[in-house]
């Protein structure tokens, strides 16, 4: 199907009267655990390679089952650019269903054109989640989207325009919002317990191996629709190499700055209190006086990307430390470490600080779709945590000190580094 | 080069560092000077080839983009890459360069990128040079080249100015809001919406009154980016005119549900009329869309005006409802809440258990613990019990020790339990005097609980017992 048929069948979708199910919670119905077709959220999963199948049906760093692992859910399309993981996923929800209704889709436009489709997971890579998501929520779809949400901050601010515009309920894949290590963790740094923040430590890998890919052409897989596969990033041939390592190259991915940073500087704003702000300034390692990536923010709080000081002090060499004036508290998955130690022990009481609790991610996000409320990992935490790994790339890239308005989302007067905030997309593709 | 200069870059350049750093430091030297050499691998440069000379050009446009001094140096550099651009060099050598002048960013090559725009092959990476360069000879290019172009190329034009926010591209882009082709006309519309301002609302409006089919949603999009857009510069009256304009409309319940969200957040007492209306109504993109509101503001009024709406809802809606009043936080909303506490229905009665939870303070002790312990349903007990795990403010713990001496066994244990949750550690004397209540099942729930306080000067007294 073309943008023109996809959008004329949007069109009719929305010219006459709606039929859309409104959603009951099951709850309601008392229906004690047994979910009426009729009241399951029903979904269509883009993006069905490694993660995406993960979130669908269950896997490493997936709640258990998946989407379609649960009653409360109906799983009726998948859609990939890849006919093989497109039949496999389609293979997995028959399976799940003992049926052969699931539908595929090569181009998400025909999925997202489904009237009956309530809501999507989305797991294609970040080159591509801009353009889903906004695709989504222009569709009146709640999303699942997989972590990173971006390629650039103004590809994320542009998901929280859409978002905020058609009240869609957004849900980024980081589930440590939903683990009660991470939040404890968080929650002794909210309420003090470890004194003022005097630095945090995000031990995370670094930026994308790779600039500009320069693997020799390869002749393109009978399954593989290539020109999609690449969608807005520029044109170049297609290699096996590239397309099955896209993280390294930084056309696609800014890397493990964004990869497990995504996770963990997440983390991180949620322990300090940025989740509507972010740091005032950047340094990129100089050898110098900031031996490793560093950020400040404006309350006087330093954060460090150093994955060896973490490895040293914390025994993990994947996870965030904080270190206050009175204490330390080191979270990992998924376990955390406190100094001094009863801190591990404390019970915040009601008249605390209490973050959002949940612990299982998807049924945070499918709670959210029944009630329209903001899940954990909703698009405002999305954007401003996924802008200090982007923040963090820039100053690697650009090699110099940098300074943010976090008030405003831009740097202060300095034009080369704003110019890195976004990216020119292939046409037709654009946020 | 000095050894600062071959530091920066290195740290600049991290995949030549961890990958190639031998041939970094090698390549930081041999790059001082853009020679014909040079020039001429890059020309010939395919994919799959020795990458060296990508590294050497890169590692040289680092340099000199990060001494800002260096003006003429990066002029030079500039020109040099940009020659390429005008012979037969590559496809790979091409596409390359415009990625370096990118970095670069000198207006002077502004011309040379110009021709690209019509070569449907390169015309991407024209714009991935020149879409970022805020210069306004490209502006003025970009314009100019809107009417050179066709399909695709002309598409990608459309969005790289709609993405600029160029004003001045209103004029030239109002003649494609009637183009033949329906891909220009929705990038069109959806650059004249990210672009706003009045004569760029003024042209939506007048389009979204005649467009149909596949455009119709596409160019109201792109109107209620315009009202976005006014919002965020805190003009509220046109913004709420738009949102006003377009939720009165006949269109897809997407585009009212978004009018309403947007009308929310400018002109909240006008939209509540419409969030009540929505609540009533049959439409259920609109009802969700008004549940999601009620939480978008704080105004006491609004939560008044929803909360005496709850009786007249279905079950359903009353129970999401009562968790968006809960989450407002707006004490405004407990009457209705305890209300809702008698329905005949117990899921209302259960949600407005759990709302007062969010919401009550010292005042909700008694009712919760009486739901506790009288409730209908274990449920429901057992959402009285977390409302008052949760209930925040001053007083609650001895509002619950009141209750710790008298009532049912069964709720004065549960009731320890609450109070270990809450970590009331101001509970201690009273726990230890029920841990000498003649209820055997009321004692041993006080010794746990005084167990799990580690409250440590309670050890003696504990012993005595």
């Amino acid at each position: 199907m073309n943008r023109r048929q996809f959008l004329s069948q949007a069109a009719r979708r929305t010219a006459g009267a709606i039929s859309l199910p409104y959603l009951v919670p099951a709850g309601v119905l008392g229906l004690n655990g047994a979910v009426a077709p009729s009241n399951r959220i029903v979904m269509g999963f883009i993006g069905v390679g490694g993660q995406g199948t993960r979130g669908m049906a269950g896997g490493i760093w997936a709640p258990a089952g998946g989407f379609i692992g649960r009653a409360e859910v109906q799983g009726v399309a998948a859609c990939d650019v890849n006919a093989r993981h497109r039949d496999n996923a389609r293979d997995l929800i028959n399976r799940k269903y003992g049926n052969n209704d699931c539908a595929t889709y090569a181009d998400f436009r025909e999925l997202l054109a489904r009237k009956d489709i309530d809501a999507v997971l989305i797991a294609t890579g970040e080159r591509w989640h801009p353009l889903l998501t906004i695709a989504a929520a222009k569709a009146g779809k709640d999303m699942y989207c997989e972590k990173p949400i971006s390629v650039t901050i103004a590809e994320a601010k542009a998901m929280r325009e859409a978002m905020d515009r058609y009240g869609v309920v957004f849900q980024m894949g980081t589930q440590q919002r939903s683990s009660s290590s991470f939040r404890f963790a968080c929650e002794l740094v909210r309420n003090g317990y470890i004194g003022r923040v005097k630095t945090v430590t995000v031990a995370v890998g670094g930026p994308p191996s790779v600039k500009v890919c320069t693997l020799p052409p390869e002749p393109v897989p009978d399954y593989l629709d290539y020109d999609m596969w690449l969608g807005p990033i520029p044109w170049r041939p297609y290699n096996a190499a590239f397309v099955g390592g896209w993280m390294g190259f930084r056309d696609c991915s800014g890397g493990e700055m964004t990869n497990w940073g995504a996770h963990h500087f997440d983390i991180a704003q949620w322990g300090l209190g940025m989740d509507a702000s972010g740091p005032v300034e950047i340094h990129p390692p100089n050898g110098k006086d900031y031996p490793v990536l560093t950020y400040r923010y404006a309350n006087g709080a330093q954060m460090m990307r150093d994955p060896e000081k973490m490895a040293r002090e914390a025994g993990q060499d994947n996870g965030v430390m904080f270190e206050g004036t009175e204490g330390k508290v080191a979270v990992w998955r998924y376990d955390l470490r406190t100094w001094p130690e009863h801190l591990a022990r404390e019970k915040i009481g009601p008249n605390g600080v209490h973050l959002h609790e949940c612990d299982n991610h998807h049924t945070d996000f499918l709670n959210s779709v029944r009630n329209r409320s903001l899940p954990g990992s909703n698009i405002h935490v999305a954007v401003r945590s996924i802008s200090v790994s982007h923040l963090g790339n820039i100053a690697y890239e650009l090699g110099r000190p940098l300074k943010w308005d976090p008030a405003r989302e831009e740097f202060v007067n300095d034009a080369e580094a704003n110019r890195m905030l976004f990216r020119q997309m292939r046409s037709p593709w654009h946020i | 080069m000095n050894l600062s200069i071959a530091f920066k870059q290195m740290i600049r350049r991290p995949a030549a560092v961890g990958f190639l750093s031998c041939l970094c430091l090698a390549s930081v030297v041999l790059a001082a000077e853009l020679n014909e050499d040079v020039l001429q691998r890059l020309r010939n440069y395919r994919y799959g080839q020795d990458a060296k000379v990508l590294t050497e050009v890169s590692q040289r446009v680092a340099e000199v983009t990060a001494s800002p001094g260096e003006a003429d140096q990066r002029e030079q550099l500039a020109q040099r890459l940009a020659s390429l651009l005008e012979t037969d060099a590559s496809f790979e050598c091409k596409q390359f360069v415009c990625r370096q002048l990118a970095l670069i960013d000198t207006p002077r090559q502004v011309p040379v990128l110009a021709k690209l725009l019509t070569d449907e092959k390169l015309s991407d990476m024209a714009l991935y040079a020149l879409g970022p360069m805020a210069d306004p000879s490209v502006g003025r290019t970009l314009r100019a080249a809107l009417g050179q172009t066709r399909g695709k190329t002309q598409v990608g034009i459309i969005n790289t100015l709609g993405f600029r926010r160029d004003s001045q591209a209103v004029p030239p882009l109002a003649k494609l809001l009637n183009a033949p082709e329906g891909d220009v006309v929705r990038a069109t519309a959806l650059a004249l919406g990210r672009i706003g301002g009045k004569e760029a609302a003024r042209l939506l409006k007048r389009t979204v009154a005649v467009a149909t089919g596949d455009n119709r949603f596409v160019v109201t999009d792109a109107y209620l980016a315009c009202a976005d857009g006014f919002r965020t510069e805190g003009k509220n009256s046109p913004a709420a005119a738009i949102y006003q304009e377009l939720l009165a409309e006949n269109g897809s319940s997407l585009t009212r549900a978004a009018a309403l969200r947007g009308l929310m957040t400018v002109d909240e007492g006008a939209a509540v009329r419409s969030v009540l209306a929505s609540l009533r109504g049959a439409d259920p993109i609109l009802k969700k869309t008004a549940i999601g509101c009620i939480r978008l503001r704080q105004t006491t009024e609004t939560t008044r005006r929803v909360a005496a709406e709850l009786p007249q809802l279905p079950v359903a809606d009353q129970v999401l409802v009562l968790a968006a009043l809960a989450d407002r936080k707006d004490t405004a909303a407990v009457p209705a809440i305890i209300a809702a506490m008698g329905s005949d229905d117990p899921r209302v009665r259960t949600a407005a258990l759990r709302a007062l939870g969010q919401v009550g303070d010292a005042q909700a002790v008694d009712r919760l613990v009486a739901a506790a312990a009288a409730g209908p349903s274990a449920v429901e007990k057992k959402a009285a019990l977390d409302s008052l795990r949760v209930l925040s403010g001053p007083g609650i713990d001895e509002g619950i020790l009141k209750h710790l001496p008298t009532g049912p066994a069964s709720t004065r244990v549960e009731l320890t339990g609450v109070l270990v949750d809450r970590n009331a550690v101001s509970a201690v004397p009273a726990l230890l005097n029920t841990a000498a209540d003649p209820d055997p099942t009321v004692a041993e729930a006080a010794f746990r609980a005084l167990g799990q306080m580690e409250a440590p000067a309670s050890l003696p007294a504990l012993i005595q017992l």
